[in-house]
């Protein structure tokens, strides 16, 4: 088979062999679903970028993000990508998951997929959260400080928890790194793997509609 | 013929005549088949394909830490000695007033360029003021707003005195 041949029976087998007709047009529920996964490859794609020129010690993550902004070309646009798409895909998660509650999609035999959308509500939040603690500015020092001195209330398993998440209590260089692998390696490998699994359930269950 | 029509027959003409002087044009004879359809495709994988390394292009820059044209912020020393305590100097080499604080000696460099549309800003002595001649904006010497339209203070630079050469880089302290 030539190498167009097998790229195309890739893509071929990346969909399913047939779809509800209903689901092929434009509806007033948007595709919320396949509009969450459009952000996140955004994300993706403007995060690598970003990468190339983000600095993440306390004294230069500042420093380098103003770099990015002012000087770095196109730099401005490709943040602004990111931020945006970020915050869009937050409330199309949100709107998803209203979505899929209000058509009853999460019961039998899709309560499994509701767990697993659940997770990915909860990473999709963790991970817009570290990208706002990235900039270090007032701001994220405040809610880095907040949300550490939040994790340490938890009875028992608080200090090592925050530690865990957060890194060392003392701001430092070791803290913005912890969340830097969070926001850019961890959180979303694991929105990957749960987000194959989510549209493989998707594929195994049944698609539910209206999409 | 209605109006209508004839206004789409002279496009349509227009449009023919112009597709098949790009036709016949001796470049394109040579790089695409005289069909119409393969004509298009070739058109528009030519065009896919410019866009595509454009983008890449503006990957590249952002990569390579290439200024992009942009002017850096520097200039000499000596400039420095001019500095009356107080008293704003325009440095237009670098888009910025500087100053020296009476109260500790220590420099301050503002961006010459007002928050709300980016017209350069003038200092006025007698009023000690930064006026923005465009909206009439005005800024006080530590670039905090004293009147509208603009909302923000003027960024500070950080200064960087080097083998006799001083150099303004981005905006680490943020507008108060």
């Amino acid at each position: 088979m030539s190498a167009k041949g097998s790229f195309s029976a890739l893509l071929l087998h990346v969909h399913p062999h047939s779809i509800p007709e209903e689901s092929s047009g434009l509806r007033f529920t948007w595709c919320l679903g396949g509009l969450a996964l459009w952000f996140f490859l955004i994300e993706t794609v403007t995060g690598l970028l970003l990468l190339l020129r983000y600095v993440p010690t306390l004294s230069a993550a500042y420093l380098s993000i103003q770099d990015i902004t002012h000087i770095a070309p196109y730099g401005f646009f490709i943040r602004n990508v990111h931020y945006w798409a970020g915050q869009a895909m937050v409330v199309v998660v949100v709107l998803h998951m209203i979505r899929v509650f209000i058509t009853h999609s999460f019961r039998s035999p899709r309560e499994f997929n509701w767990i697993i959308g659940m997770l990915l509500l909860v990473f999709t939040v963790l991970v817009d959260f570290t990208g706002y603690i990235l900039v270090w500015d007032d701001r994220s020092f405040w809610a880095w400080t907040i949300a550490r001195n939040l994790a340490e209330t938890i009875p028992i398993a608080g200090s090592i928890f925050a530690g865990l998440f957060f890194g060392p209590a003392e701001a430092g260089d070791f803290n913005l790194i912890r969340i830097y692998v969070w926001h850019v390696v961890l959180l979303p490998g694991l929105m990957a793997g749960l987000m194959a699994w989510h549209f493989w359930r998707v594929r195994k269950d049944g698609i539910s509609r209206p999409l | 013929m209605s109006g209508t029509e004839a206004g789409r027959h002279w496009l349509k003409t227009r449009v023919e005549a112009f597709s098949a002087s790009l036709i016949h044009c001796s470049v394109f004879m040579k790089m695409v088949s005289l069909e119409k359809r393969s004509f298009l495709t070739t058109t528009v994988k030519w065009i896919l394909g410019a866009v595509g390394i454009s983008i890449a292009g503006g990957i590249g820059l952002f990569a390579s830490f290439h200024s992009g044209g942009k002017k850096t912020r520097e200039f000499p020393e000596e400039m420095l000695r001019k500095l009356v305590p107080d008293v704003p100097l325009h440095i237009p080499e670098a888009s910025a007033w500087i100053y020296r604080k009476s109260s500790d000696g220590s420099l301050v460099a503002l961006e010459d360029r007002c928050t709300h549309l980016g017209c350069r800003q003038k200092w006025n002595p007698e009023r000690n003021l930064f006026e923005c001649p465009c909206h009439g904006s005005e800024f006080d010497l530590s670039g905090d707003v004293k009147r509208g339209p603009a909302s923000r203070a003027l960024p500070k630079f950080h200064l960087i005195v080097e083998n006799g050469t001083v150099r303004l880089t981005g905006f680490p302290q943020k507008p108060s």
